[in-house]
């Protein structure tokens, strides 16, 4: 299949100052680090992890929305990085947004059909034909066109998320990023919104790059997952079998704590080891795994350098020494070889 | 296990004052837990269960709210009488709270410590600084903080969600309440930390016979916590069984619908069953049953008359005219 984008080397450091006159001190944040990876033409791909993962900075460098502090972003054989300012206006047509909370993305002050028609009239389109497209649009994501002349706040959840995907296609876009596009809803409403993105997905011939923290929706709705940690891309490939049979400790512990509808007490397990992923990182001195301090299936070398992403079949991808025995020791000299078993 | 119900709410109706006069969000629910229990209650928005939860701790301003009808009774005591200084001693020590917010039970402008020293000499006048601080520490280890020190001297804003909810729920403990009622406790939380603190509820009513009223729109929660279930849908009960029971043979559509709508890993992925439309307005609810405009087997007497609660086996009733 044929690449739409493809990212090398992403990354994106913030710095937050702390702290109040006399003792203010810079925190430096690696949101996403060294993130490669190819989004192919028509696919869904998923990308998943806990609370400061990086997985919305991530989308969000892809569209241009945070500009990246090293890497290249290659859309559709061009850079994106080297477009203009005008360049990357007329590039906002190929490529959308939708927010998690439809209602605080919506302009409450407008009526939504001029939310929806704002896109349009941006790109220079006259109020009439305007008019029309978005009869049509709101017809195309299940809502009354005569409803049009209302305000968000007279919608439900669900029907503004509605709304915000209407906004979203106005402009004909190839590439959608779908930002936890569903979190904020119902569980039934889930489902409906879900089945119209599926929809439109193939009648439109879309891409979409669809951001979650809940992995029954992604396991279910996405092509190919990338799964995120701390900022870095541990594991990545179809989601049937991330889901069946993830390679990283990492998935295997995230995929034990998922609630599942059967009854089993297997979550129990891994509820002891789960890692507070809003909490202060383990600290560790000199190259390690990110999940290193975390892991129970950790080797030596983990500890020693970090792992690599590397291919692992059927087109899958893996940063773990366990997946990789005749990677290169350590570029720094060690005296201790690897003594864990591997896997 | 005891079954004589520590918390006992028949009948329970409460309404809201708005412009277009009175809104019943919650009709006629009984329920009740016993020693050792926990008791899920599950719907969606609007469905009626933190009204429910509230009303029990009352914790809803009224006016706007406004008991309807029903009783909650503890014991011999009535609460829903109470006044309100004698509720103040209801809560907290009989009934414990813990919401979806963690950061809003915790004030930001106290540390840790100083806030659990205070509540912990507030239900016990005569336990001293020293002694209390030694409580703190030893509750916070139980609630997963093996070095508590950090934590203690800690402003909520500098833990996580997931640290902010174990201390609430050590809180919510500290004063030993006779009933504990989580209001969709780790809905804000990831994954991994929601498992934990869920295990910490488990285990805390396993151990001790805490019985926990555990409100959530999860069904992964409710499988993984509850020993019985109750569905709400519009401010009606719909149903009530035992979790297997509910989970491997729901008797309501709307509660098939809601397992239905869940993704199971086991499935091939592909469009997942919904129910079409939107939960009922209860400014203007439906005239029968409160599902029936959304439900895939409604009949004509669906939409003009409510179905009856009613007991169709051991442990389990449901709202439906079609069982």
């Amino acid at each position: 299949m044929e690449n739409l984008i493809e990212i090398r080397n992403l990354s994106k450091t913030f710095r937050v100052r702390r702290g109040g006159v006399f003792n203010r001190s810079t925190v430096v944040t690696r949101a996403v680090e060294d993130v490669g990876i190819d989004i192919r033409k028509g696919e869904i791909l998923g990308c998943v992890g806990g609370s400061g993962s990086g997985k919305s900075t991530f989308g969000r460098m892809v569209l241009r929305l945070i500009e990246p502090d090293a890497g290249t972003i290659n859309y559709g054989g061009r850079d994106l990085l080297a477009y203009s300012a005008e360049e990357l206006r007329q590039h906002r047509r190929r490529a959308q947004i939708v927010f998690q909370d439809p209602l605080q993305s919506l302009n409450p002050r407008r009526t939504v059909a001029e939310n929806v028609a704002r896109p349009l009239l941006n790109f220079g389109m006259d109020g009439r034909a305007a008019a029309r497209r978005v009869d049509e649009l709101f017809k195309l994501v299940g809502l009354d066109p005569r409803q049009s002349h209302r305000y968000p706040h007279e919608f439900s959840g669900g029907q503004c998320q509605r709304i915000a995907i209407a906004r979203a296609l106005a402009p004909e876009p190839e590439f959608l990023f779908l930002d936890e596009p569903v979190s904020a809803l119902d569980v039934s409403i889930q489902a409906q919104i879900l089945n119209l993105l599926k929809r439109l997905q193939v009648q439109l011939g879309l891409t979409y790059l669809f951001v979650s923290h809940d992995l029954k929706i992604v396991r279910q709705f996405c092509d190919r997952t990338m799964v995120m940690y701390r900022g870095k891309l541990l594991e990545t490939g179809d989601s049937a079998p991330v889901y069946q049979a993830p390679l990283h400790p990492f998935t295997q512990d995230f995929l034990g704590t998922v609630l599942h509808a059967r009854r089993n007490d297997a979550w129990e397990r891994a509820a002891e080891l789960a890692e507070d992923l809003e909490g202060a990182p383990p600290r560790m001195d000199g190259p390690h795994c990110p999940y290193a301090a975390a892991c129970t299936r950790r080797i030596d070398r983990c500890t020693m350098a970090e792992p690599a992403l590397q291919p692992a079949g059927a087109g899958r991808s893996v940063a773990c020494f366990r997946h990789d025995p005749d990677l290169a020791a350590p570029s720094q000299a060690t005296n201790s070889s690897p003594t864990g078993e591997i896997a | 296990m005891d079954s004589t119900p520590i918390l006992d709410v028949r009948g329970l109706s409460v309404g809201f004052a708005t412009i277009g006069g009175l809104l019943v969000a919650v009709e006629d629910v009984t329920l009740s837990v016993s020693r050792g229990e926990v008791l899920a209650i599950i719907g969606e928005s609007g469905s009626g269960k933190t009204v429910t939860a509230m009303s029990i701790a009352r914790l809803l301003a009224s006016p706007p709210s406004r008991v309807l009808g029903g009783s909650v009774r503890m014991g011999k005591d009535e609460i829903l009488v109470l006044d309100d200084r004698a509720m103040e001693d209801v809560r907290g020590r009989r009934i414990g709270t813990i919401f979806q917010n963690p950061r809003a039970s915790l004030d930001p402008s106290f540390t840790i410590a100083s806030q659990l020293i205070e509540t912990l000499r507030r239900h016990d006048p005569a336990l001293g600084r020293t002694a209390a601080a030694a409580e703190a520490v030893r509750m916070l280890g139980e609630v997963g903080f093996p070095d508590a020190d950090q934590v203690m001297a800690s402003y909520p804003h500098q833990l996580s969600g997931g640290m902010c909810q174990r201390i609430a729920l050590a809180m919510a403990l500290a004063c030993k309440p006779e009933v504990l009622i989580a209001d969709e406790p780790t809905t804000a939380l990831d994954v991994g930390v929601q498992a934990r603190v869920l295990l910490l509820l488990k285990r805390r009513s396993h151990e001790t016979g805490l019985p926990i009223i555990l409100i959530t729109h999860d069904i992964g929660v409710v499988a993984a916590m509850a020993g019985r279930v109750l569905v709400m849908y519009g401010g009606h009960m719909q149903e009530e069984a035992p979790v297997a029971d509910l989970l491997e043979r729901p008797l309501h559509p709307y509660t098939r619908a809601l397992i239905a709508a869940i993704p199971d890993p086991d499935l091939p992925p592909g469009e997942r069953s919904f129910i079409e439309g939107e939960p009922p307005d209860l400014a203007d609810p439906p005239p029968g049953c409160r599902f029936a405009p959304r439900c895939p087997k409604s009949e004509a007497r669906c939409e003009t008359e409510v179905p009856v609660w009613r007991q169709v086996a051991p442990h389990r009733s449901v709202r439906c005219h079609l069982v």
